[in-house]
């Protein structure tokens, strides 16, 4: 009993260890802050969703024939003056290769994929895309 | 401030010092102890009102304590992880004394306190400083009383040892006499 009492005299200066001054301070600040910062999703979520939505626009629209992939099957006299039937049908196929592509790689990534996507593979691909028209043919078909 | 978090600094005040005493003890550094227990207090924050406020202390004792072993496991695996340190590196340091990272503790009870393990100086806190029975003590870390008795007899008898006055006086020549 004796040595239980002198342990605890032993052991005063750890009871009389307080918290520093500012702490209560430091606690309500980062309470504060964490109330006002609702957990969000990550960007990365959202752009996600928009590219999902916009899929499903352009889903919806290829279905009830808003949208035709697969060219036009009387060319376009505004266009055919530069292009012919063939080259216009290959930039479309592009562009839906290009759009499938998107979708699928950002189904998988986070926002330094985007950055990826949207700083290099998705100007590079449209890029190649009209350059390899142009370079077919490039002053078109007249 | 609003009202919430107004009523949240009454309770941070009550608690702070048991809550940040027992994370100093056990981590025995002030700044990871001041960051353990503000997660603390933020822990309880987010949980709101689903502890009653009887039950606050022992929850903030609870989830203080599992958070210091969390950061001791960690620090240990990050000790790993870069090897054995270089043994002369000390000697070759400026002479700059860094502030006491015990928050000024007497020497000797640093070192007496330093004899123990993480878990043991948690049980010294709660049961010597905290004023906690045993069964609490038990209650809070989920163990039986029996271990918590066992795991305090044998904290007590090194923290003696290692704060006998013979032992300290006697230097090389030192003899318990317990």
């Amino acid at each position: 009993m004796n040595e239980d009492s002198d342990l605890r005299r032993q052991l005063e200066p750890l009871r009389r260890i307080q918290a520093p001054e500012d702490f209560t301070a430091r606690v309500i600040t980062s309470c504060a802050l964490d109330s006002h910062t609702p957990h969000r999703r990550p960007v990365g979520t959202y752009l996600r969703g928009a590219v999902r939505g916009l899929a499903a626009v352009l889903a919806v629209m290829l279905w009830t024939g808003r949208l035709d992939l697969s060219g036009p099957t009387e060319p376009d006299p505004a266009v055919t003056v530069a292009y012919n039937a063939d080259e216009i049908s290959a930039a479309w196929a592009e562009l839906a290769w290009t759009i499938n592509l998107t979708a699928r790689v950002l189904d998988h990534s986070g926002s330094q994929t985007l950055r990826d996507i949207f700083d290099d593979r998705l100007p590079d691909a449209i890029n190649r895309s009209l350059m390899s028209t142009f370079n077919a043919n490039p002053k078109g078909n007249s | 401030m609003n009202n919430e978090l107004q009523e949240f600094s009454t309770t941070v005040t009550a608690h702070q010092d048991p809550v940040y005493r027992l994370a100093l003890a056990t981590v025995r550094d002030a700044d990871d102890a001041q960051d353990i227990a503000q997660e603390a207090f933020l822990r309880l924050w987010r949980k709101g009102r689903d502890v009653p406020p009887e039950a606050v202390r022992p929850w903030l004792l609870k989830v203080t304590h599992n958070l210091c072993l969390d950061h001791l496991r960690r620090r240990q695996r990050r000790h790993l992880r870069l090897g054995r340190p270089d043994p002369n590196a000390l000697e070759r340091l400026p002479e700059i004394r860094p502030d006491p990272p015990d928050g000024g503790l007497p020497d000797e009870l640093v070192s007496a306190l330093d004899e123990l393990s993480p878990h043991a100086r948690s049980l010294v806190v709660l049961h010597y400083c905290e004023d906690m029975k045993l069964a609490e003590i038990a209650h809070l870390l989920e163990t039986t009383t029996g271990a918590v008795k066992v795991a305090l007899h044998r904290a007590r008898r090194t923290l003696q040892e290692a704060l006998t006055p013979t032992r300290v006086m006697a230097g090389g020549n030192q003899e318990t006499g317990t």
